[in-house]
């Protein structure tokens, strides 16, 4: 193994990593000002990775090496786990100071997140998965703990955590059971060793293992009925981590799943197949209603975001190594999501000003006051929604075509009506931000920080640019192959 | 022959003090019992010929982690009340259910034993020397994550339980 190619590859998590440790060392080294240097060193770091990991993908670099595969594929997701933490970071800068809360180690922890979701973007092997998961976990575990005063934050932490180490040792278990009967946990192995195990007399015990190691993932990417923990751990968490667990953690487990399920999963038969049929129904139905229920923003969002993972799981049922047009849909629908959750995040904090309650009625009279937020936010909901031309509308469509075209009709059809369903909870805050009077004390005067703004903006051009012109974040996508 | 024997002697040890550690009233003797109960089942892993494995045992197990479970139960003052022998509600439900349980996983055991006999280990097999050759070469890469995690797991440790940040 070459180790400086290696290390080439991996530098801009590096990169990360090293500025993790710094930060880390400046919370005790700096008594003032540690605040602003530790963000803005988070998002040189992250702005780095971003550019080197897009360097890599022009240069389109296909290796396999220390139980790491690299390829376009790969390195598009680190993008999009950069850009997604980038976010996070320019918002939780104005989020903490308002609350006196900008310690260095919640940038570090946040870092360190975004480096175990590097290696499970790119580990081809189960091992370093696993451990990928387990550190993108627990520092997003003590993410969501980071108001300490507030209750409901605790319950977060402690309900994330609990339901993430039960999920973990699902996965453990099921990477165990692969192990004890192929001998191999490395993916590219297990997917040539395949036919064989499954017509020899260990089939059973295998296929135990592949269903325990999908209901770890089903934890991970909230998908009903492993779903419980995620509406009380996003409202709970501060609304930059609600952020990240939304998109990054999201983007990087569903990355995970498309390299563990085209050879394991799917492979495996059309029983499997029914399965993953049945959670994406479920996840999208029950996700769409019990959103239709919620009053907050944030509890909104997180049955929201289960929705999405189910419109996501669409693709799966049908999902092989011959059909690239389904990975793709997938991606381009987690890039499309990524925006538009981040940015109504990025309105949502705004919206809470100095207080945690996320209620609906916060944005009431948004429009009078700060009317391009209420534009924006409008755009990011109507692209939740899927309405065109937005980048939401095209990231439905890629994904649905795909799945028409290999065959599950039936599912497309019920995503299109469950998506109607949506349209309900998606207008909702529409009405209120801009034919509600506001509540006295309830809007601040403020004009929102520079750095949600930025958030707001870049989410802004990229939904309408590549909602007008959704060819050229296709090709991006299409090209970077399996 | 003497392997027998003290595979015999380690199991037998292994499972007595494993009773003793859920049926003790104070949580100080469950503890105690459960280093005994470790160190046996390091005699196993021994058995096995993986020395690192049982060395590994004793001193992270039954050495580190226990006195800090045994710090943790000295630290948290327990009173009389809560020593007193807990009744579980439903207990003859459970039991029956659980036997029935161990009963079941028994029988597909011995009806069925369709995992692969273990294959014979070479002579290198948990080596120290092997496994270090191995943990900084094929296998540096989770090594070196491993480390991070336990990092994040330490930040995040003092993030939720210091004082004043």
């Amino acid at each position: 193994m070459n180790w400086f190619q290696f290390l080439g590859l991996t530098l801009p998590w590096l990169i990360v990593l090293g500025a993790s440790l710094t930060v880390l060392f400046l919370g005790t080294l700096m008594k003032r000002g540690a605040h602003a240097v530790s963000m803005a060193i988070s998002l040189l770091s992250l702005v780095a990775a971003l550019f080197l990991s897009w360097q890599h993908w022009v240069a389109d670099v296909t290796v396999s090496m220390g139980m790491m595969s690299f390829g376009r594929m790969t390195f598009l997701g680190w993008m999009v786990i950069a850009i997604a933490s980038i976010f996070t970071v320019l918002l939780s800068h104005d989020y903490l100071a308002r609350r006196k809360l900008g310690h260095p180690e919640y940038y570090s922890l946040i870092l360190l997140s975004t480096v175990g979701m590097a290696s499970l973007i790119a580990g081809s092997h189960l091992m370093l998965i696993f451990l990928g998961i387990e550190v993108m976990s627990i520092a997003v575990y003590a993410l969501a703990g980071f108001l300490r005063h507030r209750l409901s934050g605790n319950e977060a932490a402690l309900k994330y955590f609990l339901t993430g180490a039960f999920a973990s040792a699902f996965l453990l278990l099921g990477i165990a059971f692969i192990f004890g009967t192929t001998k191999t946990m490395d993916l590219t192995v297990l997917a040539e060793q395949l036919p064989t195990v499954l017509s020899g007399d260990m089939a059973s015990w295998f296929l135990f293992g592949v269903a325990m190691v999908l209901i770890g993932f089903a934890f991970k990417i909230a998908a009903v009925p492993f779903h419980a923990w995620a509406p009380d751990a996003y409202d709970g968490a501060p609304t930059p981590i609600t952020q990240f667990m939304a998109t990054a953690v999201k983007a990087a487990a569903f990355f995970a799943l498309l390299r563990v399920a085209s050879p394991l999963v799917v492979a495996v038969g059309p029983g499997w197949a029914k399965t993953l049929w049945l959670l994406s129904a479920a996840t999208m139905i029950i996700g769409n209603l019990a959103a239709l229920m919620q009053d907050n923003l944030k509890r909104m969002l997180a049955y929201s975001s289960i929705a999405h993972a189910g419109y996501a799981l669409v693709a799966f049922p049908t999902l092989s190594t011959q059909t690239p047009e389904l990975v793709h849909g997938v991606i381009f629908y987690l890039i499309a999501y990524t925006f538009m959750t981040a940015g109504s995040f990025a309105i949502v904090a705004f919206a809470q000003g100095q207080g945690e309650s996320a209620d609906v009625s916060h944005v009431a009279g948004l429009a009078k006051r700060h009317p391009w937020m209420a534009a924006s936010f409008t755009i990011f909901l109507l692209s939740l929604t899927g309405f065109p031309p937005t980048l939401g509308f095209f990231g439905k469509y890629f994904l649905f075509s795909g799945a028409i075209k290999n065959g599950s009709i039936g599912l497309v059809v019920l995503a299109l009506l469950s998506s109607a369903v949506s349209a309900y909870y998606y207008l909702r805050p529409i009405v209120v931000m801009y034919f509600h009077e506001s509540r006295e004390g309830v809007l601040e005067r403020t004009s929102p920080a520079t750095s949600l703004v930025a958030v707001v903006t870049i989410a802004f051009l990229a939904i309408l640019y590549f909602g007008i012109f959704p060819s050229d974040l296709l090709a991006i996508v299409q090209r970077s192959g399996m | 022959m003497l392997e027998t024997i003290l595979f015999y002697l380690f199991a037998a040890t292994s499972v007595t003090t494993a009773l003793l550690v859920i049926s003790r009233v104070n949580p100080l003797m469950s503890a105690l019992w459960l280093v005994v109960c470790l160190a046996s089942s390091a005699g196993l892993f021994a058995l096995l010929s993986a020395p690192f494995l049982a060395i590994i045992q004793i001193l992270v197990y039954a050495g580190a982690v226990m006195v800090l479970f045994l710090f943790v139960i000295m630290l948290i003052d327990i009173s009389k009340e809560a020593l007193k022998p807990r009744v579980v509600r439903f207990a003859k439900v459970v039991a029956v259910s659980i036997t029935g349980y161990f009963t079941v996983i028994v029988c597909i055991v011995l009806w069925r034993p369709s995992f692969l006999p273990a294959p014979l280990a070479d002579a290198a097999y948990g080596d120290v020397k092997v496994l270090g050759k191995m943990l900084l070469t094929d296998y540096a890469v989770p090594f070196e994550l491993a480390s991070l995690l336990l990092l994040a797991a330490m930040i995040g440790a003092v993030v939720m339980g210091k004082k004043k940040l």
